[in-house]
């Protein structure tokens, strides 16, 4: 886990050593989520759009994905529920939903937010003595209200896989293709979930919502290339 | 000698307050193995990965009570829902969770009286 701290960090720093990295606070990124008019309570989370050919990959974020928005402060609908609502309704893939009327939504649902989540990266690599997982994630969250976008950034993460060396490459490589194929993948869907809603406003039902407005976190960079892969 | 005692009761519960709390999150919700026990589900819809399911979340909920905490947003929902779907439902005891969910987290009440009522 420290590894994958140490990574995120590493990543963090590269963005803003190799410079014209704008950083800006939470609200003036994302002032919606400070009005008490458009600020979202309860989202609905949509199928994930998975660019990637890993099929593994959208049932990892699905499970991960209720844990750090609740956390954050939103409700969110139980998506073991709205998934099989989607499918009943012939919904599998988050595509379908892109160009829906966001008010189906408050409607049916409730929601005051959609939650759009898309895979853009997710890559096992394997090479003699090292391996690791490549994962790139966008967040989207749009308002039921309005269709404005509320909130959305975009997390990427490496993380190593391998063992340790033996000292013998043949008995290495074994080593690094069984480690890679065991690797506990939930810890790492969990932790590029967090590394996005990590700048996220916290929603009412944290204890410090309203008091982060002022963090200085939140990569303009980040937040705008999430809007491309949509 | 009673204070040194009431001291050290004070001090051995701040020790299980602070134990028990590390996996309590920031907004006061315990998860368990939650994202484990639902990507069974996923992955390998099984009757069994269902009961494991259920089992996990009822964990939850008797977790939370012991320690004074909310279940997490969509716990007695869920809890609801799977068990709608086990062989020997208990009607009763699904609408008394969803009742629960509803009203711990009124913001759900759109949602799952759509859901009850279809």
């Amino acid at each position: 886990m420290n590894a994958i701290k140490l990574l995120v960090v590493s990543v963090l720093a590269l963005l803003f050593v190799s410079g014209c990295a704008s950083v800006e606070t939470k609200l003036e990124a994302f002032p919606k989520m400070y009005d008490v008019n458009q600020k979202p309570l309860s989202i609905v989370v949509i199928p994930s759009i998975n660019k990637t050919t890993a099929a593994d990959a959208a049932e990892l974020i699905n499970a991960t994905l209720t844990q750090p928005f609740a956390d954050q402060g939103y409700y969110v609908l139980p998506i073991a529920i709205s998934s099989e609502i989607f499918k009943r309704e012939g919904i599998v893939a988050g595509e379908q939903l892109l160009n829906a009327p966001m008010s189906v939504f408050k409607k049916n649902f409730g929601a005051d937010a959609v939650l759009f989540v898309t895979i853009n990266n997710w890559e096992k690599n394997y090479a003699v003595v090292a391996a690791n997982v490549t994962v790139g994630m966008s967040y989207v969250l749009i308002s039921t209200s309005d269709r404005e976008v509320l909130w959305s950034y975009e997390a990427a993460l490496a993380v190593d896989t391998a063992g340790q060396s033996s000292g013998f490459i043949i008995a290495d490589l074994i080593l690094t293709a069984i480690k890679t194929a065991t690797t506990d993948y939930v810890p790492i869907a969990s932790q590029v979930n967090m590394a996005a809603v990590s700048v996220l406003p916290y929603g009412d039902y944290h204890p410090k919502s309203g008091e982060d407005g002022e963090l200085e976190v939140v990569l303009t960079k980040l937040k705008e290339k999430a809007l491309e892969s949509e | 000698m009673k204070i040194l005692a009431l001291r050290g009761s004070f001090f051995l519960g701040l020790i299980l307050v602070v134990g028990g709390c590390t996996s309590v999150s920031d907004a006061g919700y315990f998860w368990g193995k939650y994202p484990y026990t639902f990507l069974e589900t996923i992955r390998n819809p099984s009757t069994e990965a269902s009961e494991k399911h259920i089992a996990e979340l009822r964990k939850i909920v008797d977790y939370s009570m012991e320690n004074g905490l909310k279940p997490a947003p969509g716990i007695y929902a869920e809890l609801a829902f799977w068990l709608s779907k086990a062989e020997n439902r208990d009607d009763k005891e699904i609408a008394a969770f969803f009742a629960k969910e509803m009203q711990i987290y009124p913001e759900s009440r759109p949602f799952i009286e759509r859901l009850t009522t279809k």
